[in-house]
């Protein structure tokens, strides 16, 4: 099970900052984040056409570091992280 | 000095000045403060926040990047606010003391530069009409 917590603009497409992915299997960055996008979709009808894009461009961690696109990624707490604009 | 900090409360410069070594000939400080305008549009205030451990590692990093390009002797300080900003307020402060001004500016301008390309922090900006934005960033 993956616990994925949103960051800055994605906060907008969920009510908690929070959410659990289940599967039995251990996915690629690459596939989680498509499944991420598949459930995001799933309680933003409205908002489709912005979700895909964003999460394209956004980054997973596993809150020690980002995670490379093609990267396993192990169970547990898991950050999506959209583009970012400090400063 | 070394000192990396994300705080909620107002950055004030002077809780960050402290007494010159005799190594330093300069100090580089940049200040970014929060505007009342941005692409043509009235901002009313801005509300920043972070992946505060990842922000927080980021920073360090350029720091010890900073002190590997420039000099072990540089003291860097890098402070980011965080939560809800009036206008004027300081969002981002960094300091650089070092031996002579090229390296001061060059590792000032290093710091600014890797943190908007880097460190997980987002600002979500309030317009007049109370509708807000998130501004387009840079994807990690």
């Amino acid at each position: 099970m993956y616990k994925i917590t949103l960051f800055g603009k994605l906060r907008d497409f969920k009510h908690q900052d929070n959410f659990c992915v289940e599967t039995d299997k251990e996915l690629s960055v690459k596939k989680l984040k498509n499944l991420i996008c598949v459930y995001l979709r799933d309680q933003n009808p409205n908002n489709n056409e912005e979700i895909g894009p964003i999460i394209k461009v956004s980054a997973l961690s596993d809150n020690e570091r980002i995670l490379t696109e093609d990267e396993i990624v192990n169970p547990g707490n898991i950050s999506l992280l959209p583009p970012v604009s400090g400063g | 000095m070394e000192i990396v900090r994300l705080q909620t409360k107002p950055i004030k410069i002077e809780d960050f000045i402290s007494p010159y070594k005799d190594h330093h000939g300069c100090e580089s400080i940049f200040t970014g403060y929060v505007r009342n305008t941005n692409d043509g549009k009235s901002v009313k205030y801005m509300e920043y926040t972070a992946h505060k451990k990842l922000a927080r590692n980021t920073m360090i990093t350029m720091m010890e990047e900073a002190k590997e390009e420039w000099g072990k002797t540089l003291d860097i300080i890098i402070v980011h606010r965080l939560g809800k900003l009036a206008l004027g307020e300081i969002s981002v402060y960094i300091s650089v003391r070092a031996p002579h001004r090229d390296v001061a500016y060059s590792a000032s301008r290093y710091l600014i530069e890797e943190l908007k390309k880097r460190v997980p922090i987002w600002k979500k900006e309030f317009c007049d009409d109370n509708n807000y934005a998130w501004l387009d960033g840079v994807p990690l």
